[in-house]
């Protein structure tokens, strides 16, 4: 096999051999039973002198219960299978994806990762149950009923079965064409969605700026695409059912003639015949099936194939977990990290020491690489071995669970998952008390004025929070993680003044029990930290204390006089 | 968006209304929707005539008494013919795919149309109610569903049932009592198809619903992957991700079972009718009632009786969703647009009235409570005060977004009332604080669709000072940015949101100013620009900066609706109030 995404499939199928063994019997005696029936009602129609025949009459009744029957065991067992393997490939990608590093992730995109995990993996069950079933079926069904054929009449046979190959053949074209152009439609539907919400989330500007109608026709420039690209389709896509009909009929039409005329000539009996034209008449689906299955089963290649990329991949590393507990010193060596992908560092020759319960400030403007830091400290993205020390050991060194459990994390842009309130709290998986950790970001009291308290669901299903809400519920999820150190990143941006002041002063409590790293444009909120680092461009170009720093005639003097004139 | 994945079930008469409705939408296609249905029934003829050429070729030549070399001949042209047919009904298939496939899209193409244009006439307040992700569901697949009414149930149901009648015409016409003979096992089969298909949807529905789930499920944790990485939350997900994937093998696997046992029931059921034609039909020409053909013909005939009936159950599906799709259509469609107003406004002076403005988004809760102020042209005003006391509302009932509950609005003295809303609104430049960039070339953003000279368009970047954006990538104006303009920052995007307002030269400005984080640097050049876009222009700020409040002649602190403190600065200062506790607050952040 020249695939690996081909042998990959099989080896799927393989998990389930015996059920697909057991289903392809099936299938065989399903098709036997089918082409019994015609061999059965030419006995009937040959022999009619006397009535016809109680036994074979009877006999065609068992065959379509046992056809019946053999056709809901192979279902069962083909289709069931594919299903299977279905859901295999589903968790196989979805658990890798969570367990690649966040440079994998940066340069992919969720768009590929979710069509790997949704289009890619139907195309796959596609191949396995239908491609599966109708090769088999397709290859048992036409070796039977041409043999049958041939039994019948050699010659005739020669001649009816003509066209068949070349609807094959045909059909096998006619599907890659299909695929290009149906493709073509999906962008444009693609691209009228695109349009349509980009209008309707934007109706404000654009009805204030009085742009309707430019905008609605720039929409019916697209619907307009969409009418034309899809017509293109039908013209391909419609002449399917014509050809099949237009090429089997011709086998039919030489019956008709041919073989009418071996009727005639006494070679052939008129229940041959007509057991002969139903044969011919059933023989077109597997023909079309021979085409539908190679592209089917080309596409679930490429699919599989893409899968396999992302399977490949090697997930974070895990290296043996290290005796604890750590108090939560830091230490910054001569850090210089550039992102994958990037051409500039993001931060350079970073020097920096925090003892453990110390605090530590980073200002600088948007851009300046402060959020960096966070990342790197918790290996999201891989630091240089020997820049970054936690107690004295390189992070690098550390297993990665062990490593980020010494950190809670409160992220620039709040992510929250559509679960309940106290699901999402409770992310780290650490038992603690939820309330009084709502109570620390001053967050308590709304949750209790929803309805239904801490299990108010959020996300699209549920409540929608606002952004300042949305921060204080992140601040709440990292203070009931019970981390040594403390990550605040630009946390309380879209919180209003008043309630931010409450939450600094019972973050003040936290001083000298947690090591506290303070990420912020705002002076306000760095001023009381036990060195303040000031960044531009991913390099340090101011360090000290507040006053120090307003002392001097720099970058963070003119930040505070900005920020507070 | 829960109730988008149930299928709620219509009543039979509300389907046929709205079916009539979508019917009068293709009124303009009614000649071409009449060829295609004469089309079917001429292709449903040839069908039919198909057999029937077998079966008398069996009856007249092959087993009659005459010469040989007549016989011969006789096949032959019969062959000919029966090419000639199929010929022709392949050539009619082919145009009648086309044909019906034109009409669906005409109607949808138009029906699209209409609706997008519509949406653009519905107060805006009829977005707050309908989440974006629903409407453009409407726009983009429920329209679609309806192309499929079009060549799913007009084409092929009625074409089925034509050719289902056509052929039973044709049986009878050949032998009543054997006809009858086989109809014996059409009512189970009926049966069994509705059996299926009411199954089928339950189960579809839940796969739809699982689906759906599981992917959100997926989507959010790569798009949280660093926060769940952070929170060594892998385990935990994994668990809950397998216990979900798991449930949906049980819902797939309810979808097997259902197939596996219905799907083959056709095949069999027709099979079975095999035997009654053989049994019956065999007995009849024995005893010369039918000729060996016409046997053959009904053997011929089974399979053409039977096909329908297997892919009717997805028929009515499509049809039950069609009509859903055309009810949650026609429920936007008649939605009661804006008015356009009365006199159009040419050249606005810019002076500002309100009168004992009440106004409430649910007659519940009020959200201005009698608001009162006059701004006379040049004048800026500062609306100061908490989140949701009503500052933003007073800005969108000026442009007539929303209508008012009382009082009046007045602008050059002049209710707002009675002017065309379009050239209302062209007389305010706006900067809405939820800064919305469309995914397009900065051009595009800044000029929309109005025609713009380049003079004008860079006079308008001058003096907002995006320039500073345009400048900052090679690309300059032909620059494209991402979804929400999300390459830029806050402060940049907030930038170009003034280029886009002054572009026009409105003689009113205004600006809800961003409350998140702006860096310094840009928070400065924004302050620049506002310095010079406010020159010579009324100007309506709401305002969370004290430098910008400073320098207004009036600012109007707004306390749930009310106006509880008005002056300026100076004078709020002097006042010692509320607006001097917020200010002072502020200066203690800083």
């Amino acid at each position: 096999m020249k695939s690996r995404g081909l042998r990959a499939l099989f080896g799927y199928l393989w998990n389930y051999r015996w059920q697909t063994g057991i289903g392809v019997l099936g299938l065989i005696l399903a098709d036997a039973a089918q082409l019994g029936i015609p061999f059965l009602s030419q006995r009937v129609i040959d022999d009619l002198r006397e009535g016809p025949d109680r036994f074979t009459i009877a006999l065609i009744v068992c065959l379509a219960l046992l056809a019946y029957a053999a056709r809901c065991l192979w279902r069962y067992c083909l289709f069931g299978a594919a299903r299977k393997c279905d859901i295999e490939i589903r968790r196989q990608i979805y658990h890798r994806a969570i367990h690649l590093d966040l440079t994998y992730h940066s340069q992919s995109s969720i768009g590929h990762m979710m069509a790997l995990a949704t289009s890619d993996v139907a195309a796959v069950r596609m191949a396995l149950a239908f491609a599966l079933m109708s090769s088999f079926d397709a290859v048992i069904y036409s070796l039977l009923s041409i043999t049958a054929l041939l039994r019948i009449d050699a010659g005739l046979a020669m001649v009816t079965l003509l066209p068949f190959p070349l609807l094959g053949f045909m059909m096998r074209y006619l599907m890659k064409w299909n695929y290009s152009t149906w493709d073509r439609v999906q962008q444009s539907i693609d691209e009228l969605t695109e349009k349509s919400r980009e209008s309707i989330a934007g109706m404000r500007v654009l009805r204030t700026l009085v742009q309707a109608e430019g905008d609605a026709a720039e929409f019916r420039r697209i619907t307009a695409e969409q009418h034309r690209r899809f017509m293109t389709f039908v013209k391909v896509d419609g002449v399917y059912s014509p050809t099949i009909l237009f090429l089997s009929g011709i086998s039919s039409a030489l019956l008709l003639a041919v073989g009418g005329q071996h009727v005639v000539d006494g070679r052939l009996t008129v229940g041959e015949f007509a057991a002969f034209a139903s044969f011919l008449g059933q023989l077109s689906w597997p023909m079309v099936a021979a085409g539908w299955t190679l592209s089917l089963v080309q596409r679930a290649t490429a699919s599989m194939d893409r899968i396999l990329t992302l399977l490949d991949a090697l997930p974070e590393p895990q290296q043996p977990v290290l005796d604890g507990p750590f108090e939560g010193a830091l230490e910054i060596r001569g850090l210089t990290f550039t992102y994958p992908g990037g051409v500039k560092p993001a931060l350079s020759d970073l020097t920096a020491r925090v003892a453990a319960g110390g605090s530590l400030g980073l200002v600088g403007e948007v851009g300046s690489g402060k959020s960096t830091l966070t990342r790197l400290l918790q290996r999201l993205f891989e630091p240089p071995a020997g820049t970054i020390f936690l107690d004295g050991r390189d992070v690098v060194e550390l297993n990665l669970t062990q490593l980020r459990r010494q950190f809670a994390w409160v992220e620039q842009e709040s992510f929250l998952f559509s679960a309940t309130i106290e699901e999402n709290l409770r992310l780290s998986g650490f038992a603690g008390d939820v309330q009084e950790a709502a109570r620390q970001a001053e967050l308590h009291q709304e949750v209790m004025s929803f309805p239904e308290g801490y299990q108010t669901l959020l996300g699209e299903r549920g409540v929608t929070l606002s952004g300042g809400q949305r921060q204080r519920l992140c601040l709440a999820r990292a203070l009931l993680k019970p981390a040594p150190v403390l990550l605040l990143d630009d946390t309380l941006s879209a919180v209003d003044a008043d309630t931010e002041q409450r939450i600094l002063a019972s973050l003040a409590a936290l001083r000298g029990r947690q090591t506290l790293v303070i990420i912020s444009h705002r002076v306000s909120s760095v001023r009381d930290c036990d060195e303040i680092l000031v960044l531009e461009e991913g390099s340090v170009v101011q360090r000290g204390r507040h006053q120090q720093l307003l002392a001097e005639d720099g970058l963070y003097k003119r930040l505070y006089e900005l920020q507070t004139s | 968006m829960i109730d988008d994945h149930l299928q709620v079930k219509l009543s039979q008469r509300q389907a046929l209304f709205y079916f009539g409705r979508v019917l009068r939408e293709a009124r303009e296609q009614r000649w071409m929707i009449a060829l295609c249905l004469f089309g079917s029934l001429l292709e449903a003829g040839i069908e039919v005539r198909l057999p029937q050429l077998m079966a008398s070729g069996i009856d007249q030549f092959m087993i009659s008494k005459a010469s040989g070399p007549a016989r011969m001949d006789g096949l032959m042209q019969l062959g000919l013919v029966y090419l000639g047919l199929v010929l022709l009904a392949a050539v009619l298939g082919f145009l009648l795919t086309l044909g019906f496939n034109r009409v669906g899209q005409t109607v949808v193409e138009r029906l699209r149309n209409h609706l997008f244009e519509h949406l653009h006439r519905l107060p805006i307040g009829y977005f707050d109610g309908n989440p974006v992700g629903r409407l453009v569901t409407r726009v983009a697949n429920d329209t679609g569903t309806l192309s499929e009414f079009f060549t799913g149930v007009v084409a092929n149901l009625l074409c089925d049932l034509l050719k289902l009648l056509v052929l039973l015409g044709a049986l009878f016409w050949a032998s009543p009592r054997l006809t009858l003979s086989v109809l014996v096992l059409a009512p189970p089969a009926l049966l069994a198809s509705l059996l299926f298909q009411r199954a089928n949807t339950r189960v579809n529905r839940d796969i739809r619903r699982l689906l759906a789930q599981l992917n959100a499920f997926i989507q959010e944790n790569l798009q949280g992957l660093a926060t769940l990485k952070s929170f060594t939350a892998e385990a935990k997900m994994q668990g809950d991700f397998d216990r979900q994937n798991r449930e949906y093998l049980g819902v797939e696997m309810r979808l097997v079972y259902l197939y596996m046992l219905f799907r083959p029931l056709f095949g069999t059921i027709s099979m079975l009718s095999l035997a009654i034609v053989l049994w019956v039909g065999g007995w009849q020409v024995t005893s010369g009632q039918i000729s060996l053909g016409t046997l053959v013909l009904f053997v011929f005939y089974l399979k053409m009786l039977f096909a329908p009936l297997d892919d009717l159950a997805e028929r009515f599906n499509v049809l039950q969703s069609a009509a859903v799709a055309a009810e949650r259509l026609f429920l936007i469609l008649d939605a009661e647009p804006e008015s356009p107003g009365g006199q159009p406004v040419v050249s606005s002076r810019g002076r500002i009235e309100f009168r004992d403005v009440h106004f409430a988004y649910d007659p519940k809760k009020p959200v201005l409570q009698g608001v009162s102020f006059v701004l006379e042209p040049g004048q800026k005003l500062a609306l100061v005060g908490a989140t949701g006391s009503g500052k933003t509302t007073v800005t969108s009932l000026l442009q007539r977004l929303y209508p008012l509950v009382e009082g009046e609005i007045l602008l050059d003295g002049v209710d707002i009332r009675q002017l065309q809303v379009d050239s209302l609104r062209r007389q305010f430049g706006i900067i809405q604080q939820e800064l919305f960039l469309f995914k397009a070339s900065l051009r595009h953003n800044v000029t929309l669709y109005r025609s713009v000279s380049e003079p004008a368009l860079a006079e308008a970047l001058r003096i907002s000072r995006a320039a500073r954006v345009v400048e900052a990538h090679p690309e300059g104006l032909e620059r494209r940015l991402g979804e929400r303009g999300n390459q830029l920052s806050q402060g940049e995007r907030q930038l170009v949101s003034f280029a886009r307002a002054l572009v026009d030269d409105p003689p009113v400005l205004i600006m809800d100013e961003a409350t998140a984080s702006i860096d310094s640097l840009t928070e400065q050049a924004i302050q620049e620009a506002l310095h010079e876009v406010l020159q010579g222009r009324t100007a309506i700020l709401v305002a969370h900066r004290l430098s910008t409040i400073q320098h207004c002649d009036q600012i109007l602190l707004l306390d749930h609706g009310k106006v509880v403190e008005r002056g300026t600065h100076r004078e709020l200062m002097e006042q010692d109030g509320a607006y001097a506790n917020l200010v002072r607050h502020q200066l203690e952040k800083a």
